[in-house]
């Protein structure tokens, strides 16, 4: 084998060893579940919900991450190319909070969404572009970051979206997103907590 | 140092202080990140502590490897980084392997 392409697995391994940990898909897993209860927490939290919906995942991923992955794995710091996607994920993170905050004050203020909803003819069709959407965009993300369970996640948010909204006209709101991101986000979870279970009999807590 | 004839056919070496497996292993880990600390070698190369550290003091003797001590809270945390020479020599080492089996005769 090439030497060359040795380096780079060894570069690609001890990327990928801090995605490894089932942190991320702890987080992401409650961060479904949080979707999943939005509906009723709506009533008591008003339009703070959004911050309940928003805030725990990053919380759980951050603290995980420093008080169980890196104190296991060890800190590193990676060289130019994986830097200059860190600033690109930086650049689109800011571009895609913008528009998620202006499509919040949009929907709020009455403009969004029912002109483009009935652009895109109705309602399961507009959720099936944000799938699409959503799923496209994380898939983007996997390739940059270099992280392929994002596209496990753009997947399973696609499928809730989807589901949710023909689940809407069999048993009504808010059991569909109850239902839906309730079980892919248990699903989700439940699969984070046995990775970081063999990740955590697999690099021990270093004594001292 | 092992000696080798180079494309020019003159002798030349390869650098023993890299060519011990370890310390190849250490000298690949640190080559493709800008730093790391002492935790994240030990498991991307599989050594324990004792080893890593006597491996580590080798490369610092020779200057391939920058050991920085410092603390975390109150904890000791050392971050270990590969000095231009050190990059330096393993490049010139991947040459020198590159060479040696590219000289080697068809079976």
């Amino acid at each position: 084998m090439d030497e060359k392409i040795n380096l780079k697995e060894i570069e690609k391994k001890s990327f990928k060893s801090f995605f490894g940990t089932g942190i991320h898909d702890i987080g992401f897993g409650i961060l479904l579940l949080t979707i999943a209860i939005a509906p009723l927490i709506r009533e008591s939290f008003g339009y703070w919900y959004i911050a309940v919906i928003i805030i725990p995942s990053p919380l759980v991923i951050s603290l995980g991450m420093r008080y169980i992955g890196n104190a296991r794995i060890g800190k590193v710091k990676f060289g130019v190319k994986r830097k200059s996607s860190a600033k690109m994920i930086k650049k689109i993170t800011l571009v895609s909070t913008t528009l998620l905050i202006a499509l919040v004050v949009l929907t709020f203020s009455g403009i969004f969404p029912g002109q483009i909803v009935t652009f895109l003819g109705g309602g399961a069709m507009f959720m099936l572009t944000i799938a699409i959407v959503v799923f496209v965009f994380m898939g983007v993300l996997a390739y940059i970051m270099d992280f392929s369970n994002l596209i496990l996640y753009g997947l399973v948010i696609g499928i809730g979206i989807t589901t949710a909204e023909i689940l809407r006209g069999i048993i009504g709101a808010p059991l569909d997103s109850l239902l839906t991101f309730g079980i892919l986000g248990s699903l989700l979870t439940i699969y984070g907590i046995i990775n970081l279970s063999r990740f955590m009999k697999k690099y021990p807590k270093p004594e001292g | 140092m092992g000696v080798y004839k180079g494309k020019t056919g003159k002798s030349k070496k390869i650098d023993k202080l890299i060519h011990e497996p370890a310390r190849l292993q250490i000298m690949a880990h640190l080559y493709v990140v800008e730093s790391a600390d002492f935790l994240f070698i030990m498991n991307q190369t599989g050594l324990t502590f004792g080893n890593l550290s006597s491996h580590m003091s080798k490369l610092e003797a020779a200057g391939y490897v920058k050991v920085v001590k410092g603390f975390v809270g109150k904890k000791p945390h050392t971050m270990l980084k590969l000095t231009e020479k050190g990059r330096k020599a393993f490049d010139g080492y991947r040459k020198s392997m590159k060479q040696v089996f590219e000289q080697l005769p068809e079976k």
